[in-house]
């Protein structure tokens, strides 16, 4: 049976060679070549946003979908970017695995959901240092979007949305001020070149996860099912792609590459988060089931917890 | 069936289906619709046709493309044309064939302003065919002068060609404006030697004019160029320095000149609604067809056609030149029955994956692609340029403009050698921009 | 017929004038949000999703308006060969494969934008009204196929 599958992600980029690889070589191992696969990478079958549906209709057969760029179409799944302390997509998908199981199921219910993760933390990075509360106000900040817009909103900046192709040139002219990302978007985007500071705060970053066709995945026999399953579960965990140690890899390298990383004195920090959780409250209200959506952010908070972290965007009243 | 069976089965039926006369956009969609039927299941081809136009015609970057349109309608509307061809013709009037080499400079000036080859030469041969006549220019060098001289729209930036290069292949827009103007700048040049190398060879085709120009007319007539040549700079300068995205900048050119054709009182309403109308033709034409083509893409990787015709010309044992040439010589057919961005939206899924697999630089592949579609703008039977001239000097014969534009082909294939020899003229200012 | 005729043209008309006066509003929006990012230290919030919206509107209603002035673009010249009745049964066939997909475009489009969650990142404006312009865009672009059709018939009849 050959695996047709399809990411957004850049062929030559770190995701499709540390983890997506390596993750259908050993689907197509274990099975003894049973599975084999074909690497649909660069959003050959599809732009980004349109993942989902991708595997949704079967033009793949399995794939990875960011959840955030479809605002509204997986409400309450949004709570696994809200900001939380995750230095490895190890740690993310094992969050997001089991707040999946407790809460989400209806939300991937016209898929055959074999992971979803949180993403490695989002810091803020800007072309003069940021120290206090007071250093960001005013800035012009690129977000992801998503919650990250409203955390940039309640610190005092301005939020300023722009292709992630087009943040170096506007960095580099001081068009906008910094950007809110990951640190392996700012090695792959060269951001360093640009930023030479980066806030050890989190922002947390999005919500992904890797589906595959239902129709497809019933087709399967159970042996080729128990194959996959393992394998996805944590695809992470598994390759060791994008994993902690990777996480600390790229860190040292942007310290090599002369970025300054500076963390918050705490009573900063804990205004810096007060801010966040504003927002967490803005958006179990605006929900439409807001006591369900209170129930989904307590359980991650828990979950969080039990995975030795901290989702610092949740309320003490939530914890 | 074979997915690269049914993959070649689907490139033969567009051809099929061209042939016949479907629009282009059209013949993409249903072969493709078919082919991910046939490989992924009547379930994903259903869905994939709609959602993706829906995708390509809310794509903000491709706003660019009515607003290249725009800016070079509200610069017709203005009457800055006459002004710039006023200008050049008297600083160039004294050259062999000077009112053709003054037409042809007036076509880059204009083109600097306006995103279309064809809107380029429709302008402009409003205005330097008659005076032409006027002078006893032969019909083959006038007509000639200007369909050649119109392609430079589509090199010059603001540039539809490179911003539907820029969508297909996924390269920076702003890169490929900024490394589209040396050569536009060289091609301008090129023209405009072969307008005088002709006319040295051939004297009667461009009689010498009598009158003469004072040098303070020459100066005040400057004032002509100011406004475009400003405007020029300011976009492009604004792109290379990231001062603003191609789209903010087409916005921006738009907007000054939008309001500069109000405040001389040169927009009426009957303007206004041909400079939107064409705007939207011309951006619903290309998006539908790169919807077309975006369809037929999806199809034409789930085939592993474009993988499997890169590992294939890779293993080749001949040098990368000769796949090159190959597809330069496979361009130069193409261009004779397609038009420029039919032909970028037909080639590029395969096209592009090959010549990266080659390590040619994409910046650089996307300024001889422009133009070799340029080039096939003026060559026989299926010319858009020529057609566009032969409706304004309707007196003239389509076979004359023909042969008129031979020479200028020419000086487009000079181009792209010297492009292939030395090429950093392509990519010298882009590889100077951040980013 | 003449009646049908003149109904589908207007539906067109109506459909592109509006579509096309977009443009004006999407350029001035675009430029005085840079001029507020490049000058002031201030932004028009969703100025790109708004951009998109429009954007999506232009060029969806725009659909037919375009076939109505042939501006779609095709290849003809090989047909010219051909004697004039094989022609015309030659375009009958491919205005219905056309039709064909600007049916399924409307009938999928149709079920996309009725299941369509999503809305916009800042504004949160809901996306299917605008995915619902590809069903207005291709039915009325269906109409005016419908009406070659008809024409073409009616010269293949007169021959
Ligand atoms: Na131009
Ligand atoms: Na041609």
């Amino acid at each position: 049976e050959n695996l047709k599958f399809s990411t957004w992600h850049p062929a030559v980029g770190r995701e499709v060679q540390t983890v997506w690889i390596p993750m259908m070589d050993a689907i197509k191992e274990e099975s003894g070549g049973k599975l084999s696969y074909t690497m649909y990478a660069g959003g050959a079958l599809g732009k980004g946003p349109a993942h989902y549906d991708i595997i949704k209709n079967g033009l793949s057969d399995l794939g990875y979908f960011t959840a955030t760029w479809t605002p509204g179409k997986f409400p309450l799944s949004e709570a696994l970017s809200m900001a939380m302390w995750i230095d490895g997509k190890e740690k993310a998908a094992a969050i997001g695995n089991e707040l999946y199981e407790a809460e989400l199921k209806e939300e991937f219910a016209d898929v055959h959901l074999l992971e979803l993760n949180g993403c490695i933390q989002a810091f803020l990075w800007t072309r003069e240092p940021v120290q206090s509360l007071e250093d960001v106000k005013g800035l012009k900040i690129r977000t992801p979007g998503g919650l990250q817009t409203q955390y940039i909103k309640n610190l005092g900046a301005e939020p300023v949305f722009m292709p992630l192709g087009d943040v170096y040139t506007s960095l580099d002219t001081g068009a906008i001020d910094g950007v809110v990302t990951c640190p392996p978007l700012v090695l792959a985007f060269k951001l360093h070149e640009v930023v030479k500071y980066g806030v050890v705060a989190t922002f947390g970053c999005v919500t992904e996860g890797l589906a595959m066709n239902k129709k497809k995945w019933n087709k399967l026999d159970e042996e080729s099912k128990q194959t996959i399953t393992k394998i996805t579960t944590n695809p992470f965990a598994h390759t060791g792609g994008l994993d902690n140690s990777s996480y600390q890899e790229m860190i040292e390298e942007l310290k090599a590459k002369g970025v300054t990383l500076h963390n918050l004195d705490q009573a900063t920090q804990d205004k810096w988060f007060a801010a966040y959780q504003q927002v967490t409250r803005d958006w179990v209200a605006s929900q439409k089931d807001p006591e369900k959506a209170e129930r989904v952010v307590r359980k991650l908070a828990e979950i969080v917890a039990k995975h030795g972290s901290e989702a610092v965007a949740v309320p003490a009243e939530w914890k | 069936m074979e997915p690269v069976t049914v993959g070649v089965i689907g490139i033969l039926a567009v051809f099929l289906l061209l042939a016949l006369g479907m629009p282009i956009a059209f013949a993409l969609m249903l072969a493709g619709f078919s082919g991910i039927a046939l490989l992924s299941g009547v379930d994903a081809a259903l869905p994939v046709s709609a959602r993706t136009v829906y995708d390509e015609a809310a794509t903000y970057p491709y706003m660019v493309i009515p607003l290249f349109i725009v800016m070079g309608s509200f610069a017709g509307a203005s009457g800055m044309t006459k002004d710039i061809y006023g200008c050049l013709d008297k600083w160039l009037r004294i050259l062999p064939g000077g009112l053709a080499v003054a037409s042809i400079a007036a076509c880059a000036a204009f083109a600097a302003v306006s995103g279309s080859a064809v809107a380029t030469a429709a302008t402009l041969g409003n205005i330097a065919l008659p005076e032409m006549k006027k002078y006893n220019y032969r019909d083959n060098l006038a007509t000639g002068a200007v369909a050649a001289g119109g392609t430079l729209g589509f090199l010059i930036p603001p540039s539809l060609g490179f911003v539907v290069y820029g969508m297909l292949t996924e390269q920076s827009i702003g890169k490929l404006l900024i490394a589209g103007m040396i050569p536009g700048i060289i091609l301008a040049i090129s023209f405009c030697a072969t307008v005088i190398i002709w006319v040295r060879i051939k004297p009667e085709t461009a009689p010498i004019q009598a009158t003469t120009v004072s040098w303070k007319q020459r100066f005040v007539s400057l004032r002509g160029v100011l406004e475009p040549l400003g405007l020029f700079l300011l976009v492009m300068v604004g792109i290379y320095g990231g001062f603003f995205t191609p789209t903010e900048a087409g916005a921006v050119g738009a907007t000054l000149l939008f309001f500069s054709v109000i405040i001389k009182k040169k927009l009426t309403w009957k303007k206004l609604i041909a400079a939107l109308q064409e705007a939207l033709r011309t951006s619903v034409m290309v998006l539908f067809l790169v919807a077309g083509a975006s369809i037929f893409t999806y199809f034409l990787a789930l085939s592993t056609i474009p993988m499997r015709a890169a590992s294939w010309v890779t293993a080749l044992d001949v040098s990368p030149s000769i796949i090159l040439l190959a597809i330069i010589g496979v361009y130069l057919f193409l261009g004779c029955f397609l038009d420029a961005i039919s032909m970028m939206v037909l080639t590029m899924p395969v096209v592009y994956p090959v010549m990266t697999a080659l390590h040619y630089d994409p910046v650089w592949f996307g300024v001889v692609a422009v133009l070799m579609m340029q080039a096939g703008l003026i060559t026989p039977p299926l010319g858009l340029n020529i057609f566009t001239i032969a409706g304004v000097a309707e007196d003239v014969k389509v076979e004359i403009i023909f042969r008129g534009v031979l020479p200028f082909l020419g000086a487009v294939f000079f181009v792209v050698t010297l492009l292939i020899f030395f090429p950093e003229i392509a990519t010298y200012l882009p590889s100077k921009m951040s980013g | 017929m003449v009646h049908f005729q003149s109904m589908v043209r207007r539906i067109t008309r109506w459909t592109s004038f509006g579509a096309m006066f977009l443009l004006l509003p999407m350029m001035l929006l675009s430029a005085t949000d840079v001029t507020l990012r490049r000058f002031f230290t201030t932004t028009i919030p969703g100025t790109m999703e708004l951009s998109s919206y429009m954007l999506a509107l232009f060029i969806l209603l725009g659909l037919s308006y375009t076939h109505q002035c042939k501006a779609h673009v095709k290849v003809s010249f090989l047909l010219d060969l051909l004697p004039l009745k094989v022609r015309t049964v030659v375009d009958i066939v491919l205005s219905f494969l056309c039709l064909m997909m600007l049916l399924v475009l409307s009938w999928q489009g149709f079920i996309i934008a009725i299941e369509e969650t999503t809305v916009s990142d800042m504004l949160r404006i809901p996306e299917n009204p605008f995915r619902m312009a590809l069903v207005v865009g291709c039915l009325s672009f269906s109409l005016e196929v419908i009406v070659d059709i008809i024409s073409q018939i009616q010269a293949l009849r007169g021959n």
